[in-house]
């Protein structure tokens, strides 16, 4: 698996992906939606570089030659992003087409389309175990269901479990208390 | 569930919904209709949010993530400023596709198009 050229475009356009989901319309009313996983996935990226040499031209057709075209699957520098968060750094993406070169002398434009196979799962873990008061260093963070600063830290404290001050429950399957 | 994020959008394109109906032909050559439900269903809102900030841009796709077309929701009266639009009570929004970003020199752009769907319980 050879990673994408760290070359960060000069534009980006991508959507948003989306949930494996089917429909079924109905006679009078809206559709009706079934979801079949947490999972988001198919995100189209398209990427935009304008007035490149011949040297990033060719690192771009090296790179679909190893991917045998729209083939094997990749990872892409997180510099292609820029400042977007839209899928997970370690997301796995393909090919959606060869890219589209045009000459212009000594320069090239080019567009590269890609689509991600493996995007985002929607399902948080949060593991207890053996933990300890964290002595890191909060740190900005940001997920699709969390905001703040990282580590996020559950407070139990002295709670009675028969009349507990919290009301975050964390259902553990069939753990006893 | 979470409402839309709090943006006003740059444009907006407002399809009416329709009420579901069967046309007929007769033998006479007039044409029936049958209608199938008192509700409309099928309006549509595409908005078009220009210069967004990349944390604006993010509440988008955060909502989006966590709602997508399967979790219903509802628009913020920012989203709908100005817009003079009255819904049937108790329907809400779901996304009609994948919303579309552009990025060029720090602009960024989003497109958004939702569906309004009737209430319904599983």
């Amino acid at each position: 698996m050879t990673t994408f050229p760290d070359l960060p475009p000069d534009r980006i356009g991508y959507d948003f992906g989306a949930l494996n989901l089917s429909e079924e319309t109905t006679i009078g009313g809206g559709p009706i939606r079934f979801r079949h996983s947490l999972s988001l996935g198919g995100h189209t990226l398209a990427l935009t570089y304008s007035w490149r040499t011949q040297t990033e031209m060719q690192q771009i057709r090296d790179h679909y030659n190893d991917a045998d075209g729209t083939h094997r699957q990749f990872e892409v520098p997180t510099t292609i992003w820029g400042t977007a968060a839209v899928v997970n750094t370690d997301s796995l993406y393909r090919y959606a087409e060869p890219p589209q070169e045009e000459h212009l002398g000594v320069f090239f434009n080019f567009t590269v389309r890609l689509r991600v196979v493996d995007g985002i799962s929607l399902l948080f873990d949060l593991q207890g175990g053996g933990a300890t008061q964290s002595t890191i260093t909060p740190t900005a963070f940001t997920s699709f269901a969390f905001a703040g600063n990282a580590p996020f830290i559950l407070n139990g404290g002295a709670a009675d479990p028969d009349s507990p001050a919290a009301t975050l429950i964390l259902q553990g399957k069939g753990a006893d208390r | 569930m979470a409402v839309f994020p709090e943006l006003t959008p740059s444009s907006r394109t407002y399809t009416p919904g329709e009420h579901p109906n069967t046309p007929l032909m007769v033998l006479t050559g007039d044409e029936s209709s049958v209608r199938h439900s008192n509700g409309a269903v099928g309006h549509r809102l595409r908005m078009t949010f220009k210069l967004l900030t990349q944390a604006e841009n993010y509440s988008i796709i955060g909502h989006y993530s966590l709602h997508g077309r399967f979790v219903p929701f509802d628009l913020s009266a920012t989203t709908l400023s100005a817009a003079g639009l009255t819904f049937p009570t108790n329907y809400q929004w779901i996304y009609a596709g994948t919303p579309e970003t552009d990025e060029e020199c720090g602009e960024i752009t989003t497109t958004v198009e939702l569906e309004l769907i009737p209430p319904y319980t599983i």
